[in-house]
């Protein structure tokens, strides 16, 4: 089955209400992009690795790292000759300088993808795509987009398998490779291409088998659609808002401090 | 006592696509049928009949989405079909389309269930209510939080009745809803229907007097009318190929299988990898040169993972299967097959070796016409191309195909299934598996089927569910269930139905 | 002779919301499953970007806009990289507007008198109009001109590869996402090259897509 990061659990962010954890997610975002110096973004960092640790354990600080490290190597290596300044530390060609403005700035660039990719993690892993949607219907996203969004997440799966059958269709109706030939885009496209037109079509096909089923379980009746598990009303969770607004006056702080 | 659902001399043709030139043959000619309050009808017909049109035109769907020729009135409980749209017509009829996978729509069972009450705009309360009651009432209360998809088939059958009792429609459509599902399931399942005095149709591809204790006949769907009068019903049942009923000595007429085996199994295994329980494990199976074996057994049993075993798509994780016999004691016959004999079949060679004729016929659907779809696997073994179009001539005719410059997608299901097995029959391998090649195809059809691939000593492998007619053109029965192949008598299988531990 | 293959669904709301969630659910399978790879050391392009061109060339760019980001982007939530999401979704969903404009702009031009002629045919709900019409009234797939083409695959590459560097600069630095060009562009090729055949197989090989469009 095909799953985003979220995990069930039963930690203090799994009990907040979704439509709190995404003001908190976008702005703790904006903070980390808004130009600060090193020593602030390093704070920023702190406070999401720390909450990962309050909330679904320390451990969890590394898998969202190691997904990055391949771009966070690049940054390192590639950010200094573009911003010279203070001590240089060394060079390599005449080109290439390493300074302590370099430095900074890699460090800064780092810390920052850093930062907003553990906080997404975070989110994500401790939102369920459900809650995730009603937030944002909460915040004005129209009924019907959030359920054209949770009917492609019905269908992922389905189609995922279904191109698994196609593939194996079209392969059974080829001759085998005669032996190990050097790899050659074309021909691997050659192969790919009756199965992607097969997918194509059994999808399209499949539309207007849904728009019956939509209609005959009465989407497109007048009136105001009822919810059956709709958000509680946020005024309802005062404590939680209460402590978001002051993780967000922690947020301010820790820029000035 | 004024009629449900009221069916007055009801026409019905399929509209033309001016691209091509198959005039479509009018489908309903004239169809009555009347269902009252709290009446249970069970309406048999051969695939492509009509059943599906009917349920369709009934929940308001057709003509809305294909238009066609439609004539003659059809009302459920005083209201046109004609003068409503299908969401209107949802309170009063509900219907379960024969895929269930057509029919979910969101990533929770019980956010399924209450998907249309949310459309009544019902208070939320009350959707609640409904909801629990029909979870409890269809068993699904341990899995109401779980993705609609990874329930079984018989599961998601039982999930959409819930979802239909929810709303509570005076009229049910069941187009071969109960197929799949075990007979406990099956008796449970009409008794909920008795006590919500719902009226039902069910549409069935079988005709058995008895069902389930019900006491009247079932009526048959045939030459675009319903046919209720008692006298012809058995006549027209046998030739529409409805009966379960095993008529004996009406067998296709074949030679005696010769006996070379063509491909041979020795102990064979194979773990699936996500579900850690279930093992696969065949000690010895034989296909024979000129036969046509049928694997029947329920649905999980472990018949498609061992077809795919057979040609080359799974890797068994022991054991080994060969082309030719597997090697045993002096004495054996020489394969016909392969130049090695009793050498272990790389994936590769089964590949050549063995035609795996999936269920569903589009999967390898992708060419503008048939007679490219016929040439392509043609032209990939690097055929000539004066060769190639013979060749295609005589495919078109032995499995009667439309015009060559037809496109497939506009074909019917039964005429796509003849073009799948024609393309497999140009590619001339021995070994023929066919899949559950008897859901929705007419018997005629599948027997003429079987007739163009027996011939040439292939082995044909017919794997089936529901066995209804194997006895009338397999030479061998062989059952499997739980991933084994057991010792039951065929017989006794057969004439139960599909029946679960 | 009565050809009554335009029901008109096409206008149903069920109908459209249909058809969004499949394409958004095929950009998805698309970007996240069907890739080659193209040189003999780890490089990969995803097929996300032939899906985009697909639905920009025969659905239009309204369809594509929608479905191309919504699809990148879910795609990004189910493979572990969330933090792109919202990026992916403004790059891609531009990305489709401007394909899907250019094509749209390209097929104005080159059937000038023979498009006013069907327009007024557009909206009518009544009777069917013969293939012809309406291949051009949805856009007629005969194969956009080769001008068209580069002109799309020119404004896509531009607003895809643009955004990318533009947002993915606020998040890695410029001189890392100025690194990501080359492959966005690539990915670009291939969705020209390998989208604008997916169309025209399709277009063939189902010729009830012709009434699906809107």
């Amino acid at each position: 089955m095909i799953s985003t990061a979220f995990r069930p659990g039963t930690s203090l962010l799994h009990r907040t209400d979704p439509r709190l954890k995404l003001l908190l997610l976008v702005l703790w975002t904006a903070a980390f992009i808004i130009p600060s110096p090193v020593a602030v973004i390093l704070r920023y960092y702190l406070g999401v690795a720390v909450l990962i640790t309050l909330t679904i354990g320390a451990k969890e600080i590394f898998p969202p790292l190691k997904s990055i490290w391949p771009i966070l190597l690049l940054v390192i290596l590639i950010t200094p000759p573009f911003h010279i300044g203070g001590t240089e530390y060394f060079r390599i060609t005449e080109w290439y300088r390493v300074t302590r403005a370099g430095i900074e700035e890699a460090l800064t660039l780092v810390l920052r993808f850093s930062g907003i990719t553990s906080a997404f993690f975070l989110f994500f892993r401790t939102t369920s795509i459900d809650q995730f949607i009603l937030s944002l219907r909460w915040y004005g996203l129209p009924y019907n987009a959030a359920l054209v969004i949770t009917i492609a997440f019905r269908y992922i799966p389905s189609l995922i398998q279904l191109y698994g059958n196609i593939q194996d269709a079209h392969t059974l109706r080829r001759p085998p490779l005669e032996r190990k030939r050097r790899y050659n885009p074309v021909r691997k496209f050659s192969h790919i291409f009756p199965g992607i037109v097969s997918v194509m079509i059994h999808s399209i096909k499949s539309i207007p088998t849904l728009s019956m089923a939509l209609e005959i379980r009465g989407f497109g009746l007048s009136g105001q659609r009822t919810d059956y598990r709709p958000l509680p009303p946020l005024l309802s969770r005062l404590f939680q808002c209460g402590i978001a607004l002051i993780v967000l006056f922690i947020l301010v702080l820790l820029y000035f401090l | 006592m004024k009629p449900l659902l009221e069916i007055s001399d009801l026409h019905f043709t399929y509209p033309q696509y001016t691209d091509t030139d198959i005039t479509p043959e009018p489908l309903f000619r004239g169809l009555d049928l009347i269902i009252g309050p709290g009446e249970f009808r069970i309406v048999a017909g051969a695939p492509e009949s009509g059943k599906t049109t009917l349920s369709r035109i009934v929940s308001g769907l057709v003509p809305r989405y294909t238009g066609g020729d439609f004539r003659g009135s059809v009302t459920i409980g005083g209201t046109d079909i004609a003068e409503a749209k299908p969401q209107e017509l949802m309170p009063k009829v509900g219907v379960i389309f024969q895929n269930p996978d057509e029919q979910l729509l969101t990533t929770r069972v019980d956010s399924e269930i209450a998907f249309p009450l949310e459309s009544l705009c019902l208070p939320r309360s009350e959707i609640a209510h409904r909801v629990q009651r029909e979870l409890e009432r269809f068993e699904l209360s341990g899995m109401a939080e779980r993705n609609p998809a990874s329930l079984s088939g018989g599961e998601k059958k039982r999930l959409l009745c819930a979802v239909l009792a929810a709303v509570g429609p005076p009229l049910w459509v069941l187009d071969e809803t109960l197929d799949e599902i075990d007979p406990r399931w099956q008796r449970r399942i009409i008794g909920h229907l008795r006590e919500m005095k719902a009226a039902v149709l069910m549409l069935s591809s079988k005709y058995a007097p008895e069902v389930a204790g019900l006491p009247d006949r079932p009526y048959i769907l045939a030459g675009g009318r319903i046919m209720t009068s008692s006298e012809k019903l058995t006549e027209t049942a046998e030739r529409e190929g409805l009966v379960l009923r095993q008529s004996p000595g009406t067998r296709v007429a074949a030679p005696a299988p010769n006996g070379h085996p063509l491909i041979s199994v020795q102990d064979m295994e194979y773990s699936y990898r996500d579900n850690a329980g279930f093992k696969l494990a065949v000690e010895e199976l034989e296909l024979r040169a000129g036969e046509v074996l049928t694997l029947a057994g329920p649905n999980g049993c472990g018949k498609t993972t061992l077809a795919k075993l057979l040609c080359g798509l799974y890797r068994p994780s022991r054991g080994s299967i060969f082309l030719g016999p597997a090697p045993g004691p002096a004495g054996k016959p020489q394969p016909h097959l392969s130049t090695a004999p009793a050498l272990s079949a790389a994936s590769g060679t089964l590949r050549t070796s063995v035609a795996y004729i999936f269920q569903n016929p589009d999967y390898q659907i992708f060419l503008p016409t048939v007679r490219e779809e016929l040439a392509y696997g043609l032209k990939e073994h690097h055929v000539k191309s004066s060769e190639i179009e013979r060749r295609v001539t005589e495919a078109a005719r032995l499995f009667r195909l439309p015009p060559l410059d037809t496109a497939p997608p506009l074909m019917s299901y039964g005429s796509r299934k003849r073009l799948q097995a024609a393309v497999y029959w140009l590619l001339d391998r021995p070994v023929v598996i066919l899949d559950e090649a008897d859901s929705g195809l007419a018997i005629r059809d599948l027997l003429e089927l079987i007739e163009a691939f027996r011939s040439g000593s292939r082995a044909i492998l017919f794997i089936t569910h529901s066995g209804a007619f194997a006895r009338r053109f397999s030479d061998r029965i062989v059952l499997m269930r739980n991933g084994r192949i057991t010792d039951e008598d065929a017989g006794v299988f057969f004439s139960e139905g599909t029946s679960y531990d | 002779m009565n050809n009554e293959n335009s029901t008109g669904i096409q206008h149903l709301p069920a109908f459209r919301i249909a058809t969004l969630a499949i394409l958004i659910a095929v950009t998805t399978l698309f970007t996240y499953i069907i890739r080659i790879p193209v040189a003999p050391t780890r490089g990969y392009i995803n097929f996300g970007d032939v899906s985009i061109f697909f639905t920009a060339m025969i659905f239009g760019p309204i369809t594509a806009l929608i479905t191309g980001g919504t699809g990148t982007a879910l795609a990004d939530l189910i493979s572990g990289y969330s933090q792109w999401a919202p990026f992916t979704f403004l790059a891609h969903g531009l990305q489709g507007l401007a394909i899907g404009l250019v094509i749209k702009a390209g097929r104005r031009i080159s059937s000038g008198a023979g498009r006013r002629i069907s327009s007024a045919g557009k909206d009518a709900a009544g009777p069917a109009q013969s293939p012809a019409q309406a291949s051009a009234h949805n856009g007629g797939i005969h194969k956009p001109g080769i001008f068209t083409l580069l002109a799309a695959f020119l404004a896509g590459t531009v607003v895809m590869a643009g955004i990318y560097f533009l947002t993915g600069g606020l998040m890695v630095g410029f001189a890392a996402a100025a690194a990501e060009i080359p492959g966005n562009i690539l990915q670009n090729v291939a969705g020209v090259l390998v989208g604008t055949p997916l169309a025209l197989a399709v277009w063939k090989a189902y010729p009830p897509i012709r009434f699906y469009t809107w």
